[in-house]
């Protein structure tokens, strides 16, 4: 049991360029060790278990001065805390904790090393506990009945009683299924169906056992000259209903044609989630408008765009008024169904893309400059009535605005917003009720 | 009534007294509304009169008519009722009263009936209160247009019609166009058609919150700060007005804007023209005191009180000016109709004394014989020559007589049983405290603007702590001139420009209410008919008019307010009697006592009263006091009045004998000798600067006493001009030369920035006095009460305990076993010098509960080892450990690191039945310098060295002096010093310089840091705790002055220190 801790002095914490470069080192290092896991503030594990820890850890320090790192540490020893203690305390570029002697070796630290709790460091300090030794002697029923179960928990860090899972077991294989056959190519697709149902069945009865149900699911057509052609399936949600399944298939084996007879078919899970059964939200109402909106979703998703939800404030300024939020898919499928109330009768406003500056004649009502026509890029457009104004000012903090905003009615019978802005003394066109 | 562009009146100002609904002082709004050209424009707060007396007296100057009202929540929805008679007023303040803390009659302090900041009143209430007042049906919130908006035609008319029978024709529909879209438009035209329908007048407001964009902009960071909203989620949380058209728009605006239908601005000049307000409506009736049988007035009550008084005083035979002045003075007080106001406070004074409280009447009042022999005060005004009309005249202010200013200094920490007695007395319907209104300043308006910006608290807090004392405006100014580019702040962009534009507009604006110390307004009739009242945090009522505002209306003031050192003085005279037997009496030390001048002419006079800083430490070197009228004179000298007239050097050498004693002009000498004499020939208070105008330009007492009343404040300076000059006219006009004349009045003009009366100084003196005689004679006790009293004077603990071992007493760890929660003073082994023992309070971490477990824990019976504190104080971790690193645990473990480890085992060991085992723990033991520290850490005191012991070395090495070896060294000398900063202190008077009293283990050192300097240091000067300073040694008599010329924050162990930072 090896653990080779990387410690990067200097590194920023929580910014989103630290973990881009974490990932970019991540895969260096992964052409050398395992496994591999980054944490913030610089620390990166590598899993020396069963092989040559320290040079593995002098090729990793290697790899990362490769990679422009300055002056990086490492900590080799058989537990993640004495192995982290070692590369961020060690005082050496590399310090390799003799087998067995992690507890001995954490003892001269002082306990800052180990991180402890906030509120735990006031009472160690008052109690004159200052290094992992004066804390590992300790018995455990003194500890705890003192610094509590924080305490308890660092107390074993300070002897080297270090639980922490540093790398998930290996992942099990995801389900598949799949039959060849070289006597003969089919073309029929009745009985190409009957194949499929019968790995779909296969391939959800394993899911079912291991409680989950399939993202995305792929079936591979091998043709019967060679090559072939693969089909990729994303359903609406994480599913492993055969009955589901196979109408996404039927639906789409319908539209598939393949260039050649088949010899042999394959399903693969390729991501999978929790099973759910859940009917009746917009994407699952009826079978045919859930798998089209799964297929536009995962098109949209294949092609790295991001789903993006309005809110709507009320901001004076219309234009404002609706922000665009970006959402993680996983929140979209939840999304609750839009209620009656959600949308209002009547006219609504219209805003065009950018506004349309104007030019505008005037008439004075009220001390306000009120528009009786104006000319837009298609002609003079004369106003039969307009109603305001309604002025909107503010904003200084961020972008400052200040309209005076007209609803006009044209002779044409069309309505506008027509506004001045009043910063730059002139008019635009912003929208259209309809 | 032909429209003009000066027909409209606005009626519904909303000032900044609506606290957090408006952006405009009124005293702005009146001077706009002038600029403007109105006639007559009315102010509405929110629930608030606080900004009436104010906006009525800017609007009387600026010759427009104020119309007086409010805006007030009736069953939740706005309407705004404003003032057309005495009743009227008396009605509205009821209403706002009544609004804020409902029926004061059941008003309970734990359970107030209003909660706060929702004030509002029901229709009954209204259908009570509706006499002389002119109703308006509020804004678009209001009850009528909500139900007009909703469509509700008929429960509309319903609604008007039921305001109409109440308050008939002295009702309007508001009518408010803002150009805030089409709702408010068509609101608009339901309500005129309703009013038309209805036949009730319609009127126009703009409900006016701001004067301008900057308003605009500070109204909507307020809006944001209610809502806890930066200003960008209010925009979108469309909390925010949507235009600037809130502002006061002239009448011109509005007659433009309202040509097509002008009814509304004729209303609105109807309305005006009906409505009334006059200050003195608002003045309550003066407290009656209850007689007992046999007296039919206050007057005959008084005289004999005083008469009994009198021969307590000066004994049953009394000279014949001790009597002309009593019958002076009663007549007077009779004929001003003030007995009731003594009566009030010699009852105070009474029960105080009864409850064994130390009080003592200041200011003026010790002029007053009367004052004197009802026990008020302490100065025999007969004997020490001192002139009543300071205290008392009957000359006439604005019309009114000034009311009597009476401060009673009570002990501070027993003041609220005196202030429950007065409650208790009077019934919270009839007594109330006055409000201070507190105004925006840089630091609070920058912390505010960048909330609401939504920049990071810790960047505002560290720009907030670099512009104490500025105002916004000046703020905005230090973080243009650089300090926003010191801390990486930009001020290109708009959210930049928008903070300094948001901090200079809240320059002069009020941002909160908070309770004055203990100016008590009493009536004998309900006070919040005159005075609106409203609840505080505290669960004390509070009337929402400020000092100065009473004095505009002319309603006299009880102040009743707590002095620390009176609690010294009275918990040292325990002390002393509990170990000695005999107790001293204030009043009756021996005022001749050498060693208690030696010590204050020595300057050991850390923890005194009035006579420890560092200005009037080295001033006592410098003139050496020998009698108390030396200390009178001492206390009234280091004030800005005096030091800015330049009259602290001629004082002192003429004191010391060092100059020859002359009075202004020679020409003049036997005039003024009499008056000056006794200081030095240099006008110094108050009394004197009207003895003069008396004496030279025959001005009556009363006359002198106008002439005083500009001496007390920096903003009447322009007044103080205009009465200098009155007098060197009339003193010009009794035959004496106009230059002679001038130089007169010029030597009186350091009275603008603060001139102090006689009086006063005498009441302080004693005080002053009795804390040097404690000090001299009965340190330990002193310390005592001076801890116990703590926070009071200019020192820390930390400092004030390192005086005291300076000063040879036995400083004590708080201890649990010994101890008490205050600090005590134990026998030691020489008996007449008793040690001082640090009570628990010092030990910080301590809550206020757990602290009271404890006091209850150990009240119940003492302490017997550290197991029983933890368990009979139900303590937890932090508060055990807090304990034990303060070394309370000794008498059981003088270790602290063990008293821990065994404080926190009993924390955890709950399980009786099954305790845990005891297991011995060996921790490093510390060393001194960490002790010194752990001590700064758990208490702030230190019994076991100074901080700066650790790097004394270093320093020494450095080629650097302490506070000892400095005293050897020459004047004019380079030397290097170093200290941890106990007081850092600005004052206005001069002129930017900063002074330093650093602090070492053997004793202080002054350190100057020049003006020009201020500014490249400033970090370090204004900040760091530990300073080392390179600079020129001054040396005057004892005195001696470090002029520092580099200045570097000194490294030292990181400690928790208190600096003491003054203006």
């Amino acid at each position: 049991m090896t653990f080779v801790c990387l410690w990067i002095p200097g590194e920023p914490t929580g910014a989103a360029r630290a973990a881009e470069r974490g990932a970019a080192r991540a895969s260096a290092l992964l052409r050398l060790a395992p496994r591999v896991r980054v944490e913030c503030q610089g620390v990166i594990w590598a899993d020396g278990r069963g092989l040559a820890a320290v040079p593995l850890a002098r090729a990793l320090l290697e790899v990362l001065r490769a990679e422009e790192v300055s002056a990086p540490r490492a900590g080799v020893a058989g537990t993640p805390v004495a192995a982290l203690v070692a590369a961020g305390h060690g005082g050496a570029e590399l310090v390799e904790v003799p087998a067995g002697r992690d507890r001995t070796f954490l003892a001269p630290f002082p306990l800052e090393a180990l991180s402890p709790a906030a509120e735990l460091r006031p009472l160690l300090a008052g109690t004159g506990i200052e290094c992992c030794g004066d804390l590992a002697v300790l018995e455990r029923e003194s500890v705890e009945v003192r610094f509590g179960t924080p305490g308890v928990a660092l107390w074993r860090l300070a002897r080297a009683d270090d639980p922490r899972l540093l790398f998930d077991p290996t992942p099990r294989p995801l389900p598949h299924a799949s039959l060849e056959w070289t006597d003969y190519a089919l073309h029929d697709p009745e009985r190409l169906l009957f194949i499929i149902n019968r790995l779909v069945g296969a391939v959800c009865g394993a899911l079912h056992e291991l409680g989950q149900g399939a993202h995305h699911f792929t079936l591979v057509f091998s043709l019967e000259r060679g090559g072939g052609v693969e089909q990729p399936f994303h359903p609406s949600r994480a599913s492993a209903d055969q009955r589901t399944w196979m109408r996404l298939v039927r639906d789409t084996l319908e539209r598939l044609r393949l260039p050649g007879g088949v010899a042999g078919v394959a399903l693969r899970v390729d991501a999978v989630g929790v099973s759910e059964s859940v009917q009746g939200d917009v994407l699952d109402r009826g079978f045919a408008s859930a798998g089209a909106a799964a297929e536009a979703l995962a098109r949209v998703l294949d092609r790295d765009a991001t789903i993006v939800t309005p809110r709507n404030s009320r901001h004076p300024l219309p234009c404002r008024r609706t922000t665009w939020i970006e959402e993680q898919p996983s929140l979209v499928w939840a999304r609750p169904q839009l209620g009656p109330g959600d949308t209002e009768p009547g006219l609504a406003l219209h805003l065009l893309p950018e506004p349309e500056v104007v030019e505008a004649e005037t008439t004075e009502r009220e001390g306000f400059a009120v528009p009786v026509r104006y000319r837009a890029r298609d002609g003079w457009h004369r106003l039969v009535a307009a109603s305001g104004p309604d002025c909107l000012s503010g904003g200084r903090w961020e972008a400052a605005y200040a309209y005076e905003a007209y609803c006009c009615v044209r002779a044409d019978g069309e309505l506008v917003q027509l506004c001045r802005d009043a910063r730059r003394g002139c008019w635009e066109v912003h929208g259209l009720w309809r | 009534m032909a429209i003009t562009t000066e027909t409209f009146v606005e009626l519904r100002a909303h000032s900044a007294f609506s606290f957090g609904d408006g952006a405009m002082a009124p005293e702005a709004l009146a001077a706009r509304s002038a600029a403007l050209g109105y006639r007559a424009v009315g102010l509405t707060d929110s629930a608030d009169l606080g900004g009436v007396p104010r906006f009525v007296l800017a609007a009387r100057q600026r010759q427009i008519r104020a119309i007086v009202g409010v805006e007030l929540e009736v069953d939740g929805h706005p309407a705004a009722f404003l003032v057309r008679s005495r009743e009227g007023y008396r009605n509205l303040a009821a209403l706002v009263t009544c609004a804020r803390v409902a029926d004061l009659a059941t008003w309970e302090r734990e359970r107030p009936h209003v909660a706060r900041g929702r004030p509002g009143v029901s229709w009954a209430d209204v259908a009570e209160r509706s006499a002389g007042l002119h109703a308006l049906t509020g804004p678009a919130a209001g009850r009528l247009a909500t139900l007009v908006r909703a469509g509700q035609r008929d429960e509309a008319a319903q609604h008007l019609a039921r305001w109409r029978e109440l308050f008939g024709e002295r009702l309007a529909i508001e009518v408010q166009r803002h150009q805030a879209g089409r709702h408010e438009a068509a609101l608009v035209d339901a309500l005129i058609e309703l009013a038309r329908r209805a036949r009730v007048p319609w009127v126009l407001s703009n409900n006016p919150r701001y004067l301008d964009d900057r308003g605009r902009l500070v109204h909507d960071m307020l809006t944001a700060l209610r809502a806890d909203q930066t200003l960008e989620e209010a925009a979108h949380a469309g909390m925010l007005l949507p235009n600037g058209r809130w502002r006061l728009l002239s009448p011109a605006e509005m007659a433009r804007l309202w040509s097509a239908c002008p009814e509304g601005l004729e209303e609105s000049a109807r309305i005006a023209a009906a409505c009334d307000f006059d200050l003195a409506w608002m003045r309550p009736a003066l407290p009656a005191f209850t007689l007992p049988p046999g007296f039919a007035t206050d007057g005959a009550f008084l005289s004999v009180q005083v008469e009994a008084g009198a021969r307590q005083r000066w004994g049953d035979t009394l000279s014949r000016q001790q009597r002309e002045q009593l019958g002076h003075e009663l007549g007077v007080i009779e004929r001003l109709g003030f007995a009731g106001f003594f009566l009030v406070l010699w009852d105070a004074v009474r029960e105080a004394r009864a409850r064994g409280i130390l009080c003592q009447g200041r200011g003026s009042a010790a002029n007053s014989a009367v004052a004197y022999c009802l026990g008020i005060t302490a100065v025999d005004p007969v004997s020490e020559g001192l002139l009543f009309e300071r205290f008392l005249s009957e000359g006439r202010l604005n019309g009114e007589t000034e009311a009597p200013d009476i401060d009673l200094d009570i002990e501070h920490d027993r003041r609220e049983e005196v202030l429950d007695y007065v409650y208790d007395k009077w019934d919270r319907a009839r007594a109330a405290i006055t409000c201070t209104v507190q105004y925006y300043r840089a630091p609070n308006a920058l912390l505010d603007a960048m909330r609401v910006l939504g920049y990071p608290v810790e960047l505002a807090r560290t720009l907030s702590k670099r512009m104490h004392h500025a105002d916004p405006a000046e703020g905005a100014t230090a973080l243009r001139r650089g300090l926003a580019a010191k801390f990486g702040l930009t001020l290109d962009d708009a959210r930049g420009r928008t903070l300094l534009a948001l901090m200079a507009g809240c320059d002069g604006l009020p941002r909160l209410r908070s309770t004055h110390v203990g100016g008590f307004v009493l009536s004998s009739a309900p006070l919040g008919e005159c005075l609106p009242i409203e609840p505080t945090s505290m669960g004390r009522t509070i009337i929402q008019f400020d000092k100065d505002d009473l004095d505009i209306i002319g309603v006299p003031k009880f102040d009743f307010l707590g002095l620390g050192a009176l609690s010294l003085v009275r918990r040292a005279f325990d002390a002393v009697e509990r170990r000695t037997g005999m107790r001293p009496e204030l009043y009756q030390l021996p005022y001749d006592d050498r060693p208690t001048y030696e010590l204050i002419a020595r300057g050991e006079t850390v923890g005194t009263f009035q006579i420890e800083s560092r200005a009037q430490i080295a001033s006592l070197v410098r003139t050496r006091p020998e009698h108390l009228y030396d200390i009178v004179v001492q206390v009234a000298l280091i004030r800005p009045g005096p030091i800015q007239g330049g009259f602290v050097q001629p004082y002192t050498r003429r004191r010391r004998g060092q100059e020859r004693v002359e009075y202004i002009h020679p020409a003049l000498e036997s005039v003024l000798k009499p008056i000056l004499e006794r200081t030095q020939g240099i006008p110094i208070f108050q009394e004197q600067a009207m003895a003069i105008a008396i004496q030279l330009g025959g001005y009556t007492p009363a006359q002198a006493d106008v002439f005083r009343r500009t001496m007390g404040h920096n903003r009447k300076q322009h007044r103080l001009l205009e009465e200098l000059a009155k007098l060197t006219t009339a003193i010009a006009a009794q035959g004496i030369p106009e230059p002679v004349a001038t130089q007169v009045t010029e030597h009186l003009r350091g009275f603008g920035s603060y001139g102090f009366p006689e009086s006063h100084a005498w009441s302080f003196a004693l005080i002053a006095y009795a804390t040097a005689y404690l000090k001299r004679h009965y340190p330990a006790e002193f310390y005592m009460g001076l801890l116990n009293s703590w926070p009071m004077g200019f020192y820390s603990p930390s400092t004030l305990i390192h005086d005291a071992m300076r000063m040879g007493v036995e400083v004590r760890p708080p201890c649990l076993s010994q101890g008490d929660w205050e600090s005590t003073v134990e026998p030691a082994a020489e008996p007449s010098k008793p040690a001082l023992r640090i009570g628990w309070r010092h030990v910080r971490g301590i809550g206020s509960r757990a602290l009271e477990v404890l006091r209850a824990a150990r009240t119940a019976g003492p302490f017997a080892t550290i197991e029983a504190v933890v368990h009979r104080a139900q303590m937890g971790r932090p508060e055990a450990l807090a304990l034990a690193q303060a070394g309370a645990f000794a008498a059981w473990e003088p270790d602290r690191r063990r008293a821990a480890w065994e404080a926190l085992r009993a924390v955890g060991d709950v399980l009786p039945l099954a305790p845990a085992h005891r297991v011995a723990h060996d921790p490093r033991v510390l060393e001194r310098a960490e002790l010194i520290a752990l001590d700064y850490t758990a208490t702030g005191i230190s019994v076991n060295g100074h901080p700066m012991e650790e790097v004394r070395e270093r320093l020494r090495a450095a080629g650097a002096f302490g506070s000892r070896e400095l005293a050897r060294r020459t004047s004019g000398e380079q030397v290097m010093v170093g200290g941890l900063v106990s007081i850092r202190q600005q004052p206005t008077t001069a002129g930017g310089t900063i002074f330093l009293l650093l602090e070492d283990e053997h004793g202080f050192i002054n350190v100057v840091v020049p003006r020009q300097l201020v500014e490249a240091n400033a970090e370090v000067v204004r900040f760091a705790p530990f300073i080392l300073v390179l600079g020129r040694l001054e040396r005057e008599g004892a005195v001696l002055n470090v002029v520092g010329r580099r200045f570097r924050a000194l490294a030292t162990r990181p400690l928790v220190h208190l600096t003491r930072n003054f203006q």
